[in-house]
């Protein structure tokens, strides 16, 4: 029988990127804890947007400025870009010298699944698809890395709706 | 007239009564960009009846997107004597708006109230 929701404080016992995934130990019993794109927003820091536009019309732009402006720190993916709002572009995730908490991905959902594999690879504790962006390969890849998953969900709207701030 | 800025505090007063169509936008949201202008030309061709324009900034009003359950934005919601009767993401043809207002216009708000309790219940 389900034991029902674990009760006192919870930690995590593995890496999130473990392949056995996050769990929540509490006492003797291991839960797996899945979080809401609402969780994974507040409980990130430092956020890594794949194809972070210069463009200030479009939305993988003008999104991430948002984010930034709300206090995360937001670090822009673009190969063809060396700064975006003022902040240091990596060509790549891997470049990124510093521990990413979630990928933010605004590319079409084909590329998705090597951004998943790279996402893994350095060890983001969650990706996140923007809004349109779906795919069943990149939830495998994600989820089988132990990293939270959301898709087809605006990042800047979860922000705006449940009024979350780093400042 | 164009559409009035919708907050927690005069929201009920401008939707509670009557036609109401709202949009949800953002400042930062090229979408909302696009579609605001359109839903800016059906308010002024509706200046003389009763149908209130409002839009609804989620970055200034949370607590008025969360309500609402937005999830994308635009979001526009039509509302009739503060009975919701459409909700849907995505910018749409002024046409489309002016048909929404129609059918709004032309509903028996007792049967859809009807409705509504006993779906509810």
């Amino acid at each position: 029988m389900w034991p029902g929701p674990p009760q006192g404080p919870a930690t995590c016992a593995f890496r999130a990127n473990d392949q056995r995934g996050c769990r929540a130990r509490v006492g003797r019993r291991t839960f797996f804890r899945v979080r809401t794109a609402e969780q994974i927003l507040a409980e990130s820091t430092t956020i890594a947007v794949v194809g972070a536009s210069r463009d200030p019309d479009k939305v993988a732009h003008s999104v991430p400025r948002q984010i930034l402006r709300y206090g995360w720190r937001v670090i822009p993916v673009n190969p063809y870009a060396d700064e975006l709002w003022g902040v240091r572009c990596y060509p790549t995730l891997a470049d990124i010298p510093e521990h990413v908490d979630l990928v933010n991905v605004f590319r079409p959902s084909p590329d998705t699944p090597p951004i998943a594999r790279q996402a893994v690879g350095i060890g983001a504790n969650a990706l996140w698809l923007q809004q349109g962006i779906v795919s069943a390969e990149a939830r495998e890849i994600a989820i089988a890395g132990g990293l939270d998953y959301v898709e087809d969900h605006c990042i800047a709207v979860e922000r705006a709706v449940r009024a979350l701030t780093k400042l | 007239m164009a559409a009035q800025e919708l907050t927690a505090t005069n929201f009920e007063e401008l939707t509670g009564d009557g036609i109401a169509l709202v949009d949800f936008w953002a400042e930062w949201c090229g979408p909302c960009h696009r579609f605001s202008p359109v839903f800016e030309d059906v308010a002024g061709k509706h200046q003389d009846d009763e149908v209130v324009f409002g839009k609804i900034d989620i970055d200034a009003q949370p607590e008025l997107a969360q309500r609402f359950g937005v999830q994308s934005i635009p979001t526009l919601m039509v509302v009739r004597d503060g009975v919701i009767l459409y909700q849907q993401p995505g910018g749409i043809p002024a046409p489309y708006i002016e048909s929404l207002i129609e059918q709004a216009q032309q509903l028996d708000m007792d049967e859809v109230r009807k409705t509504a309790e006993s779906s509810a219940s």
